[in-house]
């Protein structure tokens, strides 16, 4: 208590360095969590190199922790217009987010891009899925694909 | 030009989707079998289907519960005969066919996968009055097994379990059960324990006979107020409950749960009549003569719906829809076998 807030360096895949406040990072990853409490980190010379974010997904990433720290008591209504706000973004923009998110274990962030994709697919038809989710190659023949149509013909 | 090309490529990995489908609800993913070969072997896996159970069973609300009804449009080759339904769990159904010789019949409605289960006894009709069959299906968790559980009277009171998993019978010790069952009720599952509605003796006294599915025993649960006209048993959200008729003609809804009973703060005036099916939310599911009705806990009716059936209670199950198989006496799961 009283110290200035500790802060931990955060590196992206173009060697850009975030500077956060411990705290935030801690409370929302589990690997950097892992990180500061096995002592792995340095303060003085350590930055967590996230080879796999891009600057502009991390700087996301880093707004949404850095929000839901400081906005944990606000009412669920307005931190879920935050949220829904907050993944505005293009399908590529989501997919970076998402995998930003495995990758960190932020389950909180996690499970809003996937209920987003979840509502996202859910109701539409087979094409609109595969144009959403990117899939070019499904791997079935025009056969394959009306027998499986016929499998269950009381679900379409 | 790099660029796009580059964000073109951008495909979830299959574990990412995975945890996207646990979210879906069974009608979407029985479509989404067509999206690609990689979701098909994903959501056809009996992994997944598991994984997707639980999931679902887990929320507060699971949105693949549904009330089953048995009409003349059967998905199986048995329409020309008289079904009813014994019981439901974990995604199965236990079908009774009342035809000679014909045996018990497994069946989950979603899939269509079904497996025929013989009876203990070569004719079950003649272990006294066929009505007065006792039976349930339930899911052992800890060994991953559905047990269809039979009792019947012949000379004295007798019992057997059928374990899915080892393809067999096996004898329940019973004491000094009581022999009648209410009307033609069928078990209700809860909790890993399955419950039937007796007649004490012949002043019509209720009580509840028990089958713990994981330890194999029965037992006998009283009600909570003496004396009281207990009918209709059901199993809902909030676990085993039953409807009571008390002195000053209202219904009350009372709940186990760890072994003792709580009264509902509910309100449900006694000309409804009803025979309860499931209770939800504040809204309580079940038939009236030749009408399903829904109930709010004030009382006041929500909705009903004629369905014409001579004996709705063997006709209608709440049960969870799933893409689970059953399994099979060699360790894994039958789907796998099957494909």
């Amino acid at each position: 208590m009283g110290s200035p807030l500790k802060k931990i360096m955060l590196c992206s895949s173009e060697k850009e360095i975030f500077s956060v406040e411990e705290q935030v990072m801690v409370q929302h990853s589990v690997i950097i969590n892992n990180m500061i409490e096995d002592g792995s980190y340095n303060y003085e010379e350590s930055k967590i190199p996230l080879d796999c974010v891009d600057s502009k997904t991390l700087k996301k990433v880093i707004d949404y922790c850095t929000y839901h720290t400081h906005h944990h008591n606000d009412n669920q209504e307005d931190l879920e217009a935050w949220d829904a706000q907050f993944l505005n973004v293009d399908s590529n923009g989501l997919y970076d987010l998402l995998m930003a998110a495995n990758y960190l274990e932020i389950r909180n962030l996690l499970d809003l891009i996937y209920r987003t994709i979840k509502n996202m697919i859910k109701g539409k038809k087979i094409d609109e899925i595969r144009r959403i989710l990117n899939i070019k190659d499904h791997g079935f023949t025009p056969e394959e694909e009306e027998q499986n149509r016929k499998e269950y013909p009381h679900f379409y | 030009m790099k660029h796009e090309a580059e964000a073109e490529a951008k495909v979830l990995p299959l574990d990412l989707v995975e945890k996207i489908l646990l979210w879906l609800p069974i009608k979407s993913l029985i479509r989404f079998r067509c999206v690609s070969k990689n979701w098909l072997s994903l959501i056809s896996d009996s992994r997944f289907a598991k994984l997707h159970y639980d999931t679902t069973d887990a929320a507060p609300t699971n949105k693949n519960t549904r009330l089953l009804y048995l009409s003349s449009e059967l998905p199986l080759n048995c329409r020309h005969f008289s079904l009813s339904i014994l019981g439901s769990s974990r995604g199965f159904i236990l079908l009774r066919i009342h035809v000679y010789g014909a045996p018990l019949l497994l069946w989950n409605p979603v899939t269509g996968s079904h497996r025929s289960v013989p009876y203990p006894v070569a004719d079950p009709d003649a272990c006294g009055s066929s009505n007065n069959l006792w039976s349930g299906l339930g899911y052992d968790e800890s060994s991953d097994d559905y047990l269809v559980v039979v009792g019947w009277h012949q000379l004295r009171p007798q019992w057997q379990y059928f374990s899915v998993r080892t393809n067999s019978w096996k004898e329940i010790e019973c004491g000094h059960l009581p022999l009648y069952l209410v009307d033609d009720d069928s078990a209700r599952f809860c909790n890993g324990v399955l419950y039937w509605l007796a007649f004490k003796d012949i002043a019509l006294n209720f009580l509840i006979v028990a089958f713990d599915i994981a330890g194999k025993h029965l037992s006998i649960v009283s009600f909570p107020t003496s004396g009281s006209f207990g009918r209709g048993l059901f199993a809902g959200c909030l676990g085993l409950s039953y409807l009571n008729f008390t002195e000053d003609q209202k219904f009350e809804i009372w709940v186990m749960k760890e072994s003792s009973w709580t009264k509902l703060n509910v309100v449900l005036p006694l000309d409804h009549g009803i025979h309860p099916l499931y209770f939800t939310k504040g809204e309580l599911v079940g038939t009236k003569n030749n009408d399903l009705v829904k109930v709010s806990d004030k009382g006041v009716l929500v909705e009903s719906l004629r369905i014409s059936c001579r004996d709705n209670d063997l006709k209608m199950v709440m049960f969870t829809q799933s893409l689970l198989s059953l399994p099979d006496e060699f360790g894994c799961t039958g789907e796998e076998q099957g494909k």
